[in-house]
């Protein structure tokens, strides 16, 4: 008797879990691509009508990161926002259309050109949108053309003084933050002065910061810059601030010996002291 | 019927006896689920160390008790098949309600198989009422606010996990041998006294005729106290080199300021740093470098070594295994006052913040989530977390615990500084291959720092520099995945009816793109400064 012909039986009945069905949660296209289900979600978009433009936006944004990424998808999305954009440019799915148009280009492409993207974040930044991405796009300007290597420092100066005048008309509460965030770690970087760089990063903490890893390292930026630049009062509320938010940080026994030099000594002792940590 | 007709008919019989006794727990399991008057829920883990299994056992039976009808099964897998088991039962629809997540749970896994548990930690955990925890949302009862470890995942903006415990380094020493070598010396305070010990070891050993050394050395906990070593020794380099205000090194920073020449591997605290770690090298066993985390177990457990450094996860098992009493103290390093080794010294260094571990999250197949998430309530409460952690003997990961006595010499240090910059600079794959194939140059008999110098001179600089291209390729990756979830928020957000959750996460993916593209472009500017380095932007 041969027992050989039992053998794939015996596989087949102890794999049968393997064949089970994926339990995708059941949710919306857009839910799906929330959670990064891009495969489901593609699909889901790709049955729903094609005159339907969220669907096609879905489509497209779903193409961006579906595996393997690949040029044709990208082709593929950039023609779907195209199209998007181009029924109407400046409605809610027509800004975002523009903007991931630009980022295929500036981060998707195995050869990226940055100044296709520039194009279209210079448009988008003109328009008087309060769209979030519209308002982004000012950020991306900020972030490609002050670190663009290998330009004079003082061309950066005048960019930076440009973009700044622009970015101060900027009303839309992340925007607003990630702007300042971005000019006031450009200011420090490249030395434009730690005032500069202090007004930056407490315009972008008023603003508001979304995550603790964010809020603690800018709430300590922002006391270290304060005790540089003198302004005692600023230091000594946000070293506060830090200390009672996080509890739980390593560097917490160095924020308290900078406030205890700052509220126990004259101005000159604290730096002092913290040079003489250093 | 001869022995080789034979020999398949055993096998066959073999093969299907274990057929019908697997079939007949999966139809016991069936039957059992299928019982309406009982609720089973299932606890999977890979913590096979004695004492956890006691811990979830019994608080398997203290909620059973409290919660008639329900059944605990805990499921213990152990570490080395934990990713396949664990993909292989949530793809086949069978894996148990609560699983530890951490191996195998990447962040599509997470999303496709299990629960956000994000609504349920802003809520009070129930079993903390009457506590001083009472009416705190869940997450701010942990030590760590569930922000380090397996808890939130940043890109999908969502909790996944809640931990039951952190671990910690130590160096844990045989205390019967040190009573009968040492006497009534206690534990080192400082790195000297620490010394000092090692040296009366080696005294004791070579005019006894017995074989013990002062350390169990391996390839796995001599590095890591080495590295320790020079991690104080750069405490102070560390702060003069935070052009970005931080007060603390970043990897990166770091490894960019290492190549364009802000600091150089003949800094005199990074010497220091490898004489220290030549110094503790030599109170190992000779040729430890080759050996492995168990080989150095097997020294420290069979009474060869009177010290080993290794992780809190060890004491339960050494407290087992080991045929004499364990203690253990916080790895002796140089104080600020010290003669020679303080210079660079800021202090202890913090372990304030230790990640969480033994993370479980709530699958999205479990018949019974809301029975399932109440045992995890249970858990991690104040008392239930307390209970896990008396009978393990491993760390609480709530805040609050009262720490049994062998759980102590393990507490994180709080009062500390940030550490310092490593041998491993920039943290990188290429460097770390370099530093560990050429560890043997600074841990063997004849050990030449100079010698390490000139090795890592050589080639660290071409390492870092692949590294930080590597990380700016892998920064430029995240930044692009986040833009489709990105999309996704925006949409959901412009839905009046769910904005304000879709709102926050449209918040935070834009902060955290930010974050990652001015951290690439600033890479990015630096490398393009380098001679001879050019780099496509989107390398």
């Amino acid at each position: 008797m041969s027992y050989s012909h039992l053998i794939p039986c015996l596989l087949l009945l102890l794999s049968a879990p393997l064949f089970a069905s994926d339990p995708a949660p059941a949710s919306s296209p857009w839910e799906l691509t929330a959670l990064g289900l891009l495969k489901e979600a593609h699909a889901a978009f790709a049955e729903l009508p094609s005159e339907d433009r969220e669907a096609r936006f879905g489509e497209a944004v779903t193409l961006l990161n579906l595996q393997p990424k690949t040029d044709a998808n990208l082709d593929r999305a950039a023609a779907l926002f195209t199209a998007i954009a181009a029924s109407n440019a400046t409605d809610h799915l027509g800004i975002s259309s523009r903007y991931f148009l630009a980022r295929i280009p500036q981060v998707h492409r195995v050869n990226p050109d940055v100044s296709a993207a520039l194009v279209i974040f210079r448009e988008l930044s003109t328009l008087d949108s309060p769209h979030p991405l519209a308002q982004r796009a000012v950020v991306q300007l900020a972030l490609i053309e002050l670190f663009e290597p290998d330009i004079p420092p003082d061309e950066v100066r005048t960019r930076f003084e440009r973009l700044a005048t622009r970015g101060a008309s900027l009303n839309e509460p992340s925007a607003i933050r990630d702007f300042n965030l971005v000019m006031g770690d450009v200011a420090l970087r490249f030395k434009f002065g730690e005032d500069i760089a202090l007004d930056h990063l407490l315009a972008g903490e008023r603003a508001g910061i979304a995550r603790a890893g964010t809020r603690r390292d800018t709430w300590i930026r922002i006391a270290e810059l304060a005790r540089r630049t003198g302004r005692t009062d600023i230091a000594t509320s946000y070293y506060n601030l830090f200390l009672k938010n996080f509890p739980r940080d390593a560097r917490r026994l160095m924020v308290k010996e900078r406030l205890t030099a700052l509220t126990s000594t004259s101005d000159a002792a604290p730096r002092k002291v913290v040079e003489a940590a250093r | 019927m001869n022995r080789e007709r034979i020999l398949p008919v055993i096998g066959f019989a073999l093969l299907f006896a274990c057929f019908g006794i697997a079939l007949t727990q999966v139809f016991k399991r069936q039957r059992s689920a299928n019982n309406p008057d009982e609720v089973v829920i299932r606890i999977a883990h890979w913590q096979l160390e004695s004492g956890i299994r006691d811990a979830i056992d019994t608080l398997a039976r203290d909620y059973e008790r409290l919660n008639p009808g329900v059944r605990i099964e805990q499921n213990p897998i152990p570490e080395r098949i934990y990713p396949s088991w664990f993909k292989t039962q949530l793809v086949g629809g069978t894996a148990p309600d609560l699983i530890q997540v951490g191996k195998g749970s990447d962040d599509e896994t997470l999303a496709r198989f299990f629960s956000p548990l994000t609504e349920h930690v802003e809520k009070p955990n129930p079993y903390n009422a009457g506590t001083p925890l009472a009416g705190m949302p869940w997450r701010d009862t942990f030590v760590d606010g569930l922000a380090s470890g397996e808890s939130y995942k940043p890109n999908l903006l969502e909790y996944y996990g809640v931990p039951l415990s952190m671990v910690t380094i130590r160096m844990y020493y045989n205390v019967t041998e040190w009573k009968r070598i040492l006497g009534d010396t206690p534990p080192p305070a400082d790195y000297d006294a620490f010394v000092s010990i090692c040296e009366r070891v080696q005294a004791h050993a070579q005019k006894t005729g017995m074989t013990i050394f002062p350390i169990a050395g391996s390839n796995y906990g001599t590095p890591w106290f080495a590295s320790q070593l020079i991690g104080s020794q750069t405490q102070r380099l560390a702060q003069r080199l935070d052009d970005n205000l931080l007060l603390r090194p970043h990897p990166t920073t770091n490894a960019l300021q290492f190549l364009v020449g802000r600091w150089n591997l003949d800094e005199p605290e990074f010497i220091n740093g490898l004489v220290l770690s030549r110094q503790i090298g030599r109170f190992a066993q000779p040729g430890f470098i080759q050996a492995a985390r168990d080989d150095a177990t097997f020294y420290f457990v069979q009474g060869r070594a009177l010290m080993i450094v290794t992780g809190s996860w060890d004491a339960p098992s050494f407290r087992s295994l080991a045929p004499f009493e364990v203690g253990a103290f916080q790895l002796p390093m140089p104080s600020p006052d010290h003669p020679r080794f303080g210079v660079g010294v800021l202090g202890p260094v913090s372990e304030s913040e230790t990640p969480t571990g033994a993370s479980f999250g709530l699958t999205r197949a479990s018949p019974h989530p809301e029975r399932a998430l109440d045992f995890l309530h249970f858990l991690s409460s104040l008392e239930g977390n307390g209970t896990f952690s008396r009978v393990s003997n491993w760390l609480p990961a709530v805040i609050d615990v009262d720490l049994p006595p062998l759980v102590k010499p393990f507490a994180p240090v709080v009062d500390g500084y940030v550490n310092g910059i490593g041998i491993d600079v920039g943290g990188g794959a290429n460097v770390s291959r370099i530093v560990n194939a050429n560890l043997n140059a600074l841990f063997d008999a004849n050990a030449d720092i100079g010698k390490l110098q000139d090795i890592l001179r050589t080639q660290l600089p071409r390492a870092v520099r692949q590294d930080v291209r590597r990380s700016h390729k892998q920064i430029g990756l995240n930044t692009a995945r986040l833009d489709t979830l990105l999309a996704a928020q925006v949409i959901l957000n412009a839905r009046k009816h769910v904005a304000s959750e879709h709102r926050r996460k449209q918040s935070e993916l834009l902060e955290a793109q930010t974050m990652q593209e001015l951290a690439r472009a600033w890479i990015h500017h630096e490398l393009e400064t380098l001679p001879d380095t050019p780099v496509p932007i989107g390398d």
